[in-house]
């Protein structure tokens, strides 16, 4: 279970308050999807889950230890992939899993069968000879994916899993995520895809200019604001949300 | 068993080192090309200073005959005869010999032809046959007058203060081991440049930092392995650099002697001073580089410390005794005084790569300060 307390994050270098106030839960055992609009945070909230960024203020726990007092412990449970985050394309699928699974204190029988495995499943074992960046976009996306599943992380943050793939890769994805859930590991999910969401997710974290806007489960979104589907409720926070901010801006506030 | 990450790192990299011939192919040819250049120096002058023809007059009070069995075997290069001042400015005025060492009754005058090459050369043994002659003859003070007579006997206005003229030979080693040092520098600035913060660039490196292998241990092994990669270059072009020189001019090369023994040992030593300070100097550029988020701006910053670094080295080869003096060197080992004292081009080596130890100590603490206001 994940525990975000009133999180903050400022880039004094442009002054940028990337994210304000945001405070979520997510628990094992079920998809978390993280929504909002371009520039709300959320990549800014997801790196600092993974240990790539550090707060400015507030606290996360993993399983109620706090994430700065045992990082090191914490990275080695946690997967995080995102578009930005790119293999080396000089290795094959093969050599990225021995040196991100010796990074990981894996045994070698431990990296063959977990290697074996995954590739299988995402269909790269007859690829995995050659050199990442020879792949196309989607054979890439599987690659990293997993390798940065191979360590068998209990938390898995993923910043738009299935943007820019086909079809088929998308629901080969999504199956894998499905299955992670079932074996009850923690998944993060940031998206623009509502209709993903409501296929997906249990729960949901809107997050509009850099605060937590509604933290709960899918089904509880819409009735709670009135709407009918997971879309209105999403615009109709964002707007609510967003004025806001326009006002105290024109008051001098911000 | 804890597994060791550097290791690791540097065994998961080194694969990717060897999957880049082209890489590697470039990295060789600077240090090639420069050492090629070397060996060609070294060989040419080495052709010319081997060749000259000195003569010895003595005046007639001293026996010629005896003083050429004495000392002949020392200098095969210079002939023994009786003659004086008006003797000797003949013979050099019209060739027949390139230097002359007149013994006169207070005095050691060498007379020669600076306009050839092999002046230098000649001055050099000439000198030595002159302080031997003062050892064999009436005493040292004898010898030391030479100098004080010496500027004024430029009867054939060809003559050149020996004080001033230094081996033809160090000269041109010091010049070309200058720019292979620099251009190893500046070499090894452009990969470290590329390494890791290119690798942020591409952002492959994220991945790496997510694992729960130390900051530390990971730029280590990048680190060491980079380091590896220039040393090789470094290496393979200086021993093929070398064994061009054997092979292009084996009888020099197995001729070229000096004071500090055979010339192999001799390129040897400044090889391995050479490669000590650009595989420091890189390490420093690589972990400070590392903090920046893009090439463009590792690469300004590796520029600027080149120039720092050029100008630390640089600087004494023009105010040698006064850095000396403001860099004590000569005080730390006996090794290193000999080094220094024999040869001033050490001392820009040295002092870079004393102030290369100092930055990378200072920089292995501040890299992960520095780390930290990247992620800010």
């Amino acid at each position: 279970m994940i525990t975000i307390e009133h999180l903050k994050k400022t880039f004094k270098k442009n002054k940028v308050e990337a994210v304000k106030d945001v405070s979520l839960e997510i628990f094992d055992g079920q998809i978390f999807a993280l929504l909002g609009p371009n520039g709300a945070g959320k990549t800014t909230t997801m790196r600092m889950l993974s240990t790539l960024l550090t707060p400015t203020s507030g606290k996360i726990f993993f399983d109620g230890k706090e994430l700065g007092e045992n990082e090191e412990k914490i990275r080695s449970r946690i997967a995080f992939l995102t578009n930005e985050i790119r293999l080396d394309g000089q290795f094959t699928p093969d050599e990225l899993a021995d040196y991100y699974g010796g990074l990981y204190e894996m045994t070698s029988e431990k990296i063959n069968e977990r290697r074996d495995e995954l590739f299988e499943y995402f269909g790269i074992s007859e690829f995995r000879k050659r050199r990442y960046d020879t792949f196309s976009t989607g054979m890439k996306q599987k690659t990293s994916l997993a390798i940065c599943l191979l360590h068998d992380p209990d938390t898995i943050i993923f910043d738009e899993p299935t943007n820019g793939l086909d079809i088929l890769t998308q629901q080969l994805i999504e199956s894998y995520l499905l299955k992670l859930k079932e074996e009850g590991k923690c998944i993060i999910l940031s998206t623009h895809i509502l209709d993903l969401v409501g296929r997906m997710a249990d729960r949901v974290g809107i997050i509009v200019d850099g605060r937590s806007v509604f933290c709960g489960t899918v089904s509880e979104l819409a009735p709670s604001q009135g709407v009918e589907t997971i879309d209105q409720a999403f615009i109709k926070l964002y707007k609510e949300n967003h004025e806001e901010k326009a006002i105290i801006g024109r008051h001098g506030k911000e | 068993m804890r597994k060791n990450h550097v290791l690791h790192v540097i065994k998961s990299e080194w694969k990717k080192t060897r999957k880049t011939p082209v890489q590697l192919v470039t990295m060789l040819l600077v240090p090639l090309l420069s050492v090629l250049f070397l060996s060609w120096c070294l060989s040419y002058v080495n052709v010319l200073v081997n060749r000259y023809k000195g003569t010895v007059y003595f005046p007639e009070e001293i026996s010629a005959e005896e003083m050429e069995e004495t000392l002949s075997e020392f200098y095969p290069d210079f002939s023994f005869r009786s003659g004086t001042m008006d003797d000797a400015q003949t013979r050099v005025a019209n060739g027949r010999t390139d230097c002359a060492v007149v013994v006169e009754e207070k005095a050691i005058r060498i007379l020669y032809d600076s306009s050839i090459l092999t002046s230098s050369a000649a001055l050099k043994d000439a000198k030595d046959l002159g302080l031997d002659i003062s050892y064999l003859l009436s005493g040292k003070e004898f010898y030391d007058e030479v100098y004080e007579i010496y500027p004024e006997t430029e009867t054939l206005d060809l003559s050149t203060s020996a004080d001033r003229l230094d081996s033809y030979l160090d000269r041109v080693g010091g010049v070309v081991g200058m720019i292979i040092f620099l251009m190893m520098s500046s070499n090894a600035m452009a990969i470290s440049a590329r390494s890791i913060t290119g690798e942020k660039e591409r952002q492959t490196f994220d991945t790496l930092v997510l694992s729960p292998a130390k900051l530390s241990k990971i730029l280590t092994g990048k680190v060491l392995v980079m380091m590896a990669e220039i040393f090789l270059s470094g290496f393979v072009g200086f021993a093929a650099g070398i064994a061009g020189m054997a092979v292009w001019s084996p009888k020099e090369f197995a001729a070229i002697t000096d004071n500090r023994g055979n010339v192999f040992v001799w390129m040897l030593v400044v090889l391995a001073i050479l490669f000590a300070a650009t595989l420091v100097i890189t390490a420093v550029f690589s972990v400070i580089g590392s903090a920046f988020a893009q090439t463009k701006k590792a690469s300004l910053f590796s520029s600027a410390g080149m120039v720092i670094v050029s100008v630390t080295a640089m600087l004494p080869s023009f105010i040698d005794a006064e850095v000396i003096r403001m860099f004590p060197l000569s005080n730390w080992t006996p090794l290193l005084k000999d080094l220094c004292e024999d040869d001033f081009t050490f001392t820009p080596i040295f002092t870079a790569l004393a102030i290369g130890l100092l930055l990378f100590g200072l920089s292995m603490i501040l890299s992960s300060a520095l780390w930290e206001r990247r992620s800010e």
